[in-house]
């Protein structure tokens, strides 16, 4: 019995290293890190420089067909690793309303270094042909990936 | 045994290298945190696009170029949270009177109730439709920060007219003159709210004021129909309230700096808007200062007041006028700066002697120097105020025929 769990786990262990051997070789371009380090992604959306005043909602107020209307935010790299940021929007309401309004941004891929702030300005475009549609709610998601 | 444990050593130390190499080569995790926003609006169709207007020397100038000189009156009510006060029809009345400008207060107790928790109904659901109004009537609209009462906390004066700083910011101080001194003093200081030392976590009130102007210049910048932002409505100096206090001239030596830097904010942000800024007081002539920035426009505030009156001699009310600003020359905004002036408030009480041949002879007064002008204040009242309708709605033609830019 002693002899068969012992079987098994040098079983096992083979399979680990062949596995570590396959993954190695499946990634060449790995690199070794610091080992201890943990990494902690984080970003945060304000309306002031100083980062005092967290964005949770943005009100486009009225806006015209065909008028493009700016919002300046803060964003800042709140985790302790370089991160670039990527810009989504979702849950449209009417979910027409996607097909009129757009919500672009001047980020241009920068990396941006932990505690680092920089100033992105929202862009809304409204289609000079939209029609049937006063009022609209979207949601903007900001994704971190470092 | 003895074998059997070494095995299991070997073994256990085997798998912890293996353990030890995976953690070595697997390849950096791409982390994601995501940061969710939710966003809102409304479509207004049918509107015409406002010409940007800007500075140029001592003119307002529009995107062309034309020179457009600023002729309207406020329109009081949201700083004081009069909600039903404004209806299109008040605008429409104003553009027939033929107004080009509608400087609206607004009130920062309104804007962040609590502390940092901005209120954004307060401009979606009215500063807005006066803006749209205002556009369907080729009206401006110039927002203006406003400090009636200091703030709504300090009732001991009867008023409940108040506007200002929210209540939270100024609740420790006493609720009488003493307080509101103190707070005016600790505001210029550049104290946290309640006289608080400031931290990271506790910005200056000064920093708070910033920081809601920030908020509502994000929403606006990029609305041509908003002619510039008054950033301070009649700056206080404590001695006004307290034995002892600073004066207007000393209060001038941290309200400049205050603007300089509330100007280099906004232009991080607005690089577009006019912005307007007044000496201590709104009137005094202690503080009168140039401030080396662009676009931006000085304005000082002339009322009369029951029981004062006024003598019919139009000389000595356009000296009054024209050399308010005399301490010394170069401090004299309507003769020697390059800069546009607006008067933003104006007005007199129609129950003052002379009332309404004050209004023909300080309008005469206002075009003969090419005066940006607002009355103080298109308003519904029977009363023999300064507004410009009786509550029927009906114009107060004693005055508005001095107004009035059509014949």
């Amino acid at each position: 019995m002693y002899v068969a769990n012992l079987a098994k786990i040098g079983t096992i262990a083979m399979v680990l290293a062949s596995m570590a051997i396959v993954y190695a070789l499946t990634y060449p371009s790995v690199r070794l890190r610091s080992v201890g380090n943990i990494k902690a992604l984080g970003v945060g959306v304000y309306w002031d420089s100083g980062c005092s005043q967290s964005v949770s909602s943005i009100d486009w107020g009225m806006v015209e067909p065909g008028a493009v209307k700016n919002v300046t935010v803060y964003i800042r790299n709140e985790g302790n690793a370089p991160i670039t940021l990527s810009l989504q929007t979702s849950n449209w309401n009417p979910s027409n309303a996607a097909d009129y309004i757009s919500l672009s941004w001047n980020y241009n891929g920068q990396t941006i270094n932990a505690n680092q702030v920089i100033t992105v300005t929202l862009t809304l475009s409204i289609s000079s042909n939209i029609q049937g549609i006063t009022t609209f709610s979207f949601d903007i998601i900001i994704s971190a990936v470092g | 045994m003895q074998g059997a444990l070494e095995l299991r050593r070997k073994i256990f130390e085997f798998v912890t290298l293996l353990l030890f190499i995976d953690f070595l080569i697997t390849p950096t995790l791409s982390l994601q945190s995501i940061q969710k926003i939710s966003a809102s609006g409304m479509i207004e169709y049918g509107c015409q696009r406002m010409k940007w207007l800007r500075t140029n020397g001592k003119w307002i100038v529009d995107e062309d170029g034309n020179i457009v000189i600023l002729r309207g009156a406020n329109f009081m009510g949201y700083e004081f949270g009069y909600w039903s006060s404004h209806t299109e029809e008040d605008y429409a009345k104003m553009a027939s009177w033929g107004f080009n400008v509608v400087r609206l207060p607004i009130s920062w107790h309104f804007i962040e109730p609590e502390p940092g928790l901005y209120n954004e109904t307060y401009l979606r659901n009215y500063v807005d439709k006066d803006i749209a109004w205002a556009k369907k009537y080729s009206i401006y609209i110039i927002l203006d920060m406003h400090f009636w009462g200091w703030s709504p906390r300090f009732t001991y004066h009867g008023h409940t007219w108040t506007s200002g700083l929210p209540k939270w910011m100024v609740s420790a101080y006493e609720n009488s003159a003493e307080g509101v001194g103190r707070s005016i003093t600790d505001f210029w200081l550049g104290k946290g709210p309640n006289g608080t030392e400031v931290s990271a976590e506790n910005p200056s009130m000064q920093d708070r004021l910033i920081a809601v102007w920030l908020y509502v210049l994000q929403r606006y910048v990029n609305e041509s129909a908003i002619a510039g932002y008054d950033l301070f409505n009649e700056p206080p100096y404590p001695s006004f309230f307290v034995k002892g206090g600073l004066t207007a001239g000393q209060t001038a030596a941290y309200l400049y700096p205050f603007y300089n830097r509330l100007m280099n904010e906004i232009r991080k942000v607005d690089p577009y808007h006019i912005l307007i800024y007044q000496p201590v007081g709104g009137w005094h002539t202690q503080s009168t200062q140039v401030l080396n920035e662009t676009n931006i426009v000085f304005s000082y505030h002339y009322h009369l007041h029951y029981p004062g009156n006024y003598s019919g001699n139009i000389s000595k009310l356009e000296a009054d006028i024209v050399n308010r600003y005399r301490d010394s020359p170069a401090d004299n905004p309507i003769k020697n700066w390059n800069i546009p002036v607006l008067v933003g408030e104006f007005g007199v009480e129609l129950r003052c002697s002379n009332s309404t041949l004050w209004v023909k002879d300080v309008v005469t007064i206002w075009s003969k120097y090419n005066l940006n002008w607002a009355w103080w204040t298109y308003w519904k009242s029977d009363k023999p105020d300064m507004s410009l309708c009786y509550a029927n709605g009906t114009e107060k033609s004693e005055i508005v025929q001095y107004l009035k830019q059509f014949p």
